[in-house]
């Protein structure tokens, strides 16, 4: 299942300039896949590089598009939610301007309206970034 | 099956995966409530204790008004896991 940017306020609930996932590629039961790329706009640049806390931001809103895929027959608007904690946290290096990254997104546990989600953002298939989400509210 | 040897491995896990850094086994007394008053967790931790639960002890709580009554106290989750044990 692919969803393009063009329709991506549909299946997440933030907009601009808050937008940091483009592309839905694939998402299933066990595993959501996106892209972005950096421009020169992003409001989240430190310098030419993407701060980690963007990144973040990346793999909770690529949850939140996966989520609201899988379940849109029980959902009817984009999910809302927020990070009720960010564990595991390992930073190898950052994007800059004119990277697409691909970031990757497990789903590891749910109980109620709260998930326990893993994220892992590549560049050119080498890791950037990867932690656990605690995300509420979903 | 042994529950106290179940509830000093429910504290240290607790404390290991939360992450609570100024709590010993021993501050956490079976009976007090985990979540606001006693040690104070609130309700995004009730994630982990799920996981902790299904992760180390081999039990799934998937329903949240069980959730509620099993996850009062370290007492309250150790009598889960030698029931659902036990069954």
């Amino acid at each position: 299942m692919k969803i393009i940017k063009e329709n991506i306020k549909n299946y997440i609930p933030q907009r601009e300039p808050f937008i940091m996932v483009d592309n839905i590629l694939d998402a299933n039961a066990e595993k959501f896949q996106t892209d972005f790329t950096i421009f020169s706009d992003n409001i989240f640049l430190e310098g030419d590089k993407l701060s980690e806390c963007a990144l973040i931001e990346n793999i909770a809103q690529s949850c939140a598009a996966g989520l609201f895929l899988i379940n849109m027959e029980k959902a009817s608007k984009p999910l809302d939610g927020f990070i009720g904690g960010i564990s595991k946290l390992f930073v190898f290096d950052l994007p800059k301007v004119g990277d697409t990254i691909n970031t990757d997104v497990y789903f590891l546990h749910q109980f109620a309206n709260m998930y326990l989600m893993k994220g892992e953002v590549y560049l050119n298939k080498k890791k950037l970034l990867e932690c656990e989400l605690k995300l509420a509210g979903l | 099956m042994d529950i106290e040897k179940i509830k000093l491995e429910l504290k240290s896990q607790i404390i290991e995966q939360l992450n609570l850094i100024d709590i010993k086994a021993e501050d956490i007394r079976d009976e007090d409530p985990l979540f606001v008053e006693g040690l104070g967790l609130d309700s995004i931790d009730a994630l982990e204790l799920v996981v902790i639960l299904e992760k180390y002890h081999g039990v799934k709580i998937t329903d949240e008004t069980l959730g509620r009554k099993v996850l009062y106290s370290i007492q309250t989750m150790a009598e889960f896991v030698v029931a659902e044990k036990l069954k």
